[in-house]
């Protein structure tokens, strides 16, 4: 457990050292809701077509972008990772000091999880600020559907980082 | 205690598909010692320290380190020993100091990092990145990771490779103080100097058998055992020479001549020369080296 953690936070830590993945996971998400704000506002339509299910076009597009942020995780920035890591032999410099498989994967997806919570908070706010989209109402469904699509994601990306041969494929998905 | 084996290893085998590794070699390596494994490339030492760190699984026989098998009990063995892996690398942006922290945080009494900073030259980069160390300071580095959690035995994978001269020094006296407080080291090289600088004994590995095991002056002396007393005359007539006991060949390179013998060659053909009136001032002596048992056991010089 100490392992896990300790590896954790010093991963945690490399994250916020890498400029890309920090665009990739936080801006990015954020500059697609300001354009789709942009073009559609946050004005709830009326007409009898009822686009976006008779919401406004931001609180259609905050879930969707923090799902862009736990799809981008899982797709890109996680596989990335491991295989880079098994690239360079990090992974077995871990495994001979007896790090644990759990260590590693498990720091993997504590990681995931804060990107996602603070990605999501940073929408959500931005959001609430910018375009005075609604809060979230029903969090007895929100918090478990956010962890269960966390957890889909970051399962994808511990399964794509362990059958991938290289960083080639996840890099040029991302 | 009467059984101070810390390694054993009997019949280990491993191939990669059909091609053999490691080709039913067996030896022990005992409580304290500097254990050297020389061998060209591809001769299977690698794979030999994998096995024996649990990295790798061998095909049959069997290894006991520390007497575990590491196999088995890789969790807990790996626990009690020092890795450093040929070729293996940390995250480019991690620093030094929280390499050493991390990688002490999962040992049970690990020894004090920053003293580990200091002895392996990295105080001045202890909060520069992996990715911008030079290749020593890395190879310096993982050596101190290797060493962090006080290990009783620490596996050396080509750890000179990358350093420069004085830096293989410094390392050679670092391992040897490792080695005065107890710990065991296996070291893998291809650095005859090395080899028999610093090793206790040394096992030769070739085409994934061990050729040879024994003391470096061992080796040399059951492998490579005629010694080459060399001098300078311009004199011709020194066939006599031949007839000086020990004497085996005698060789003439323009005014250098080489005598080749053994036991104490180089006194006898001293005293011969003199009664002669023949007195050399450049008379020396050159001992065979381990590079001439390594020559003769594989046939071939190390590729550096």
């Amino acid at each position: 457990m100490k392992s896990l953690l300790k590896l954790t936070w010093v991963e945690l830590k490399l994250f916020f050292r890498e400029p890309l993945t920090l665009v990739f996971s936080f801006a990015l998400p954020v500059v697609f809701l300001l354009v789709m704000g942009g073009v559609f506002g946050n004005k709830p339509d009326t007409s009898s077509m009822h686009i976006y299910r008779g919401v406004g076009a931001v609180n259609y597009y905050n879930p969707a972008y923090i799902a862009l942020v736990l799809a981008s995780i899982g797709i890109v920035a996680m596989p990335v990772h491991l295989t880079s890591y098994r690239e360079r032999r990090v992974l077995k410099r871990f495994h001979a000091s007896s790090f644990s498989v759990w260590d590693v994967i498990g720091s993997q997806i504590l990681v995931s999880f804060f990107i996602a919570i603070l990605g999501s908070i940073l929408l959500t706010v931005v959001s609430m600020f910018v375009y005075h989209s609604v809060a979230p109402k029903m969090w007895v469904y929100l918090i478990p559907a956010f962890i269960l699509g966390t957890l889909c994601f970051t399962a994808l990306g511990v399964m794509l980082g362990a059958i991938l041969p290289n960083t080639a494929p996840p890099r040029a998905s991302g | 205690m009467l059984n101070c084996n810390i390694i054993e290893v009997a019949n280990l085998r491993k191939a990669y598909k059909s091609v053999s590794a490691i080709d039913d070699i067996s030896f022990q390596v005992q409580d304290g010692e500097i254990f050297g494994l020389l061998g060209p490339n591809g001769a299977g030492k690698t794979t030999t320290v994998e096995c024996l760190q649990g990295l790798r699984h061998r095909d049959s026989g069997t290894i006991r380190v520390l007497g575990l098998d590491p196999q088995a009990d890789a969790s807990s063995l790996k626990k009690q020993i020092g890795s450093q892996l040929q070729e293996s690398a940390l995250p480019d942006r991690i620093k030094v100091w929280e390499a050493l922290d991390l990688f002490a945080s999962h040992s049970i009494g690990a020894v004090d990092w920053s003293t580990l900073i200091e002895q392996w030259g990295l105080k001045e980069k202890r909060d520069a990145a992996f990715g911008v160390l030079s290749g020593g300071q890395r190879q310096r580095l993982l050596i101190a990771l290797a060493l962090v959690n006080n290990p009783k035995v620490v596996f050396l994978d080509e750890m000179t490779t990358g350093l420069d001269p004085a830096a293989r020094r410094v390392t050679w006296d670092l391992i040897r103080a490792i080695r005065d407080r107890g710990t065991t080291v296996i070291l893998v090289t291809h650095f005859m100097d090395e080899a028999e600088n610093l090793c206790d004994r040394i096992g030769i590995m070739n085409n994934g058998k061990l050729a040879a095991l024994d003391t470096p002056q061992n080796l040399i002396n059951i492998h490579a055992n005629l010694i080459k007393v060399i001098f300078s005359t311009e004199r011709t007539d020194i066939d006599w020479l031949k007839s000086v006991p020990h004497v085996h060949n005698l060789s003439r390179h323009g005014q250098r001549i080489e005598v080749e013998g053994d036991g104490p060659v180089l006194a006898l053909v001293a005293s011969e020369l003199v009664k002669h009136g023949i007195v050399p001032v450049d008379l020396r002596k050159e001992q065979p080296s381990l590079e001439d048992v390594f020559l003769k056991i594989t046939g071939r010089s190390v590729v550096e």
